[in-house]
């Protein structure tokens, strides 16, 4: 049986991060701050086709 | 007599006679005692970070051995005629750290060419600049995702999510995979590592999935992609660590190196300082005996 979230087009990973974004949402401040900063993110993500076409070009 | 020397770039706290071999020892002496304490900054910097990274490690752990215990239990393996592989290659932006980057794509380079020759199809992910740049020359066709900015800070879950997100999205369907990191085994030692990735058809298709109840497709993909999640953050959290440790080795080994340079330079030094010395008393003599 499909979950609705499923059904609405999110990936489990997505939904577990939303439920996640909620109980950070419902912690006390002083927690809260650490969580908020345990869960924040800095990576960049390239696909490589687009630089491949790029330096074909500029070949 | 002293228009023989050079213009004096400083002036150093003892007065000695300026000559060109002094002067070029000093440069040197100099640069070597800056160097020395670069490397000795950079080693406290990342013990540090490495103290930090190893307390976070702890827990972070239960997440991929967790998540990969279903694949051991349930002895999964998949069918030797699958054709596509994904290899998700785990290391950072930053260098200095000693072997970490080599060894990791060096085990790449021996697995694309191993799968090639057994006419197997390879992607890889790049988690780390420096992966890319071992890699995108030799095997750059083989390259699916690179990711920047690993390492500056320490890697969160979100990251691992971010980078599964993206893979699931690819539309890269791999039958199988594993994911290459350096497992923290202590300070001065990791290795590099190999776990597995198994696809959604693998894993339904597996004759031991029979055995666990209430397993169904939704179920099972929802599983998946978790687990993918979990095991790209359980090597992200052991890369990081061993980076650090690794980080802390080598800038020690270099400030040893260091100090042993200073220390030879200086005696070099001085024995070039009274030689000059004395060729000037030398001159000086002789010159007053001819008189």
């Amino acid at each position: 049986m499909v979950a609705y979230w499923r059904q609405a087009g999110l990936s489990y990973i997505r939904f577990s991060a939303i439920c996640a974004g909620a109980v950070r949402a419902a912690l006390k401040p002083q927690i809260r701050a650490e969580a908020l900063k345990a869960a924040e993110s800095n990576v960049r993500i390239t696909r490589v086709k687009a630089i491949a076409a790029a330096s074909f070009f500029f070949w | 007599m002293f228009a023989r020397s050079s213009a004096a770039v400083f002036l150093p706290q003892w007065y000695i006679y300026f000559n060109y071999r002094t002067l070029m020892l000093t440069i040197r002496l100099k640069s070597v005692k800056n160097i020395q304490k670069i490397t000795k900054s950079m080693k406290m910097v990342a013990a540090a970070k490495y103290s930090r990274a190893e307390r976070s490690l702890k827990p972070a752990r239960v997440y991929g051995t967790g998540a990969l215990a279903l694949y051991e239990k349930a002895d999964i393996k998949a069918p030797e005629d699958k054709n596509k592989h994904l290899i998700i290659g785990v290391s950072s932006d930053r260098g200095l750290c000693g072997a970490i980057h080599s060894s990791v794509a060096k085990t790449i380079k021996g697995e694309i060419a191993k799968l090639t020759g057994a006419g197997k199809e390879v992607m890889v992910v790049n988690i780390g600049d420096k992966l890319r740049g071992l890699l995108y020359r030799t095997h750059g066709k083989h390259i699916l995702i690179n990711c920047k900015e690993v390492g500056r800070k320490p890697p969160t879950f979100a990251d691992a999510s971010i980078i599964a997100t993206e893979l699931l999205n690819s539309g890269y369907e791999f039958d199988q995979g594993s994911i290459i990191y350096n497992r923290f085994r202590s300070v001065i030692s990791y290795k590099t590592d190999e776990k597995p990735l198994f696809s959604m058809e693998t894993v339904a298709n597996s004759e031991n999935m029979g055995i666990y109840d209430d397993i169904d497709a939704d179920v099972l993909r929802n599983y998946q992609e978790f687990a993918l999640v979990n095991v790209i953050y359980f090597g992200l959290k052991e890369s990081t660590t061993s980076e650090q440790s690794a980080r802390m080795t080598a800038m020690d080994s270099a400030s040893k190196n260091a100090s042993e340079m200073i220390d030879k330079l200086t005696l070099t030094f001085n024995r070039t300082r009274q030689a000059v010395i004395t060729k000037e008393l030398i001159e000086i003599i002789s010159g007053a005996a001819a008189l």
